[in-house]
């Protein structure tokens, strides 16, 4: 068998797992029963795999913090670099996106600070993650 | 390039490729968001990709441990690695600073110029594999 041939068989095994994983998780019952964020300005880290949108993550921690380590895909912005992050998160979100901001733990306020500001300029919507960076770590550890 | 080099160089890669793999399998949605922040996707080929393109790698990662299907991993997971370098330039040219999520949410401290340079690495070694093992 030459390589393409094997390459193909390899690649359908991929689909086979992948579609079986989907199956197993459930995914196709849970997409129908959609988080409505319309009102919500916070939503909790099981209800984000429920929103209509994937979600654009904003890392509002330290940069020492964020370069520790941040979920996937975040994006840093805090209020001393705004002007740099700004650009960058409005390069990557599309219009009703959901965005949601996320801080250390429960205690913390600078996301909700980020989050407000967010609004202000126009965007929406505009979540905070409850728990925050600690409510993440806790489910992917 | 001596058998022993090969064999490290093997063994290098079906451990890069299939942990990377693993790591994202366990967490599909994470790695959909990361495909999602990408120009041009939209939720259902984000998603889609999310749950193929780790099994893809998963799975070409540990076939280059059977000899006979060395040759088609290796065709798989440069084309992988392409693709994965393509979408970080379009990224890089946009201005976002999203990372690849190459290595799911271990990899969440990496520069997307970090990955870019990674998977160039990547490709060069997996490219002198497949033209070592191609027949002639």
């Amino acid at each position: 068998m030459n390589p393409i041939r094997h390459a193909a068989v390899i690649a359908c095994l991929a689909a086979l797992s992948a579609a079986l994983q989907f199956l197993s998780l459930g995914m196709g019952s849970e997409l129908p029963d959609h988080i409505h964020y319309d009102a919500q300005t916070e939503i909790s880290i099981r209800d984000v795999a429920n929103l209509e949108s994937l979600p654009l993550w904003v890392d509002a921690r330290s940069r020492t913090d964020y370069d520790r380590g941040h979920i996937p895909g975040a994006i840093h912005i805090d209020h001393g670099a705004w002007d740099v992050g700004l650009p960058q998160l409005l390069a990557s979100w599309k219009p009703n996106r959901p965005i949601i901001v996320y801080c250390s733990s429960e205690e913390c306020e600078a996301s909700k600070g980020i989050a407000e500001r967010l609004r202000e300029g126009g965007l929406e919507p505009v979540m905070t993650l409850r728990g925050g960076w600690a409510a993440w770590v806790e489910v992917h550890p | 390039m001596s058998l022993g080099l090969y064999r490290v160089a093997i063994a290098v890669l079906t451990a890069i490729f299939s942990l990377s793999g693993a790591l994202k399998v366990v967490d599909p949605l994470a790695f959909a968001a990361v495909i999602d922040g990408f120009p041009g996707m939209g939720r259902t080929a984000s998603v889609a990709l999310a749950y193929y393109l780790p099994w893809l790698e998963l799975i070409s990662g540990c076939a280059l441990l059977l000899a006979p299907w060395r040759r088609g991993g290796l065709l798989l997971l440069a084309t992988l690695t392409v693709l994965f370098s393509g979408a970080l330039v379009l990224n890089l040219l946009v201005g976002s600073s999203s990372d690849c999520g190459c290595f799911g949410a271990a990899d969440s401290g990496t520069s997307p110029l970090v990955s870019l340079f990674r998977n160039i690495a990547l490709l060069g070694l997996t490219i002198l594999l497949l033209r070592r093992d191609l027949p002639r």
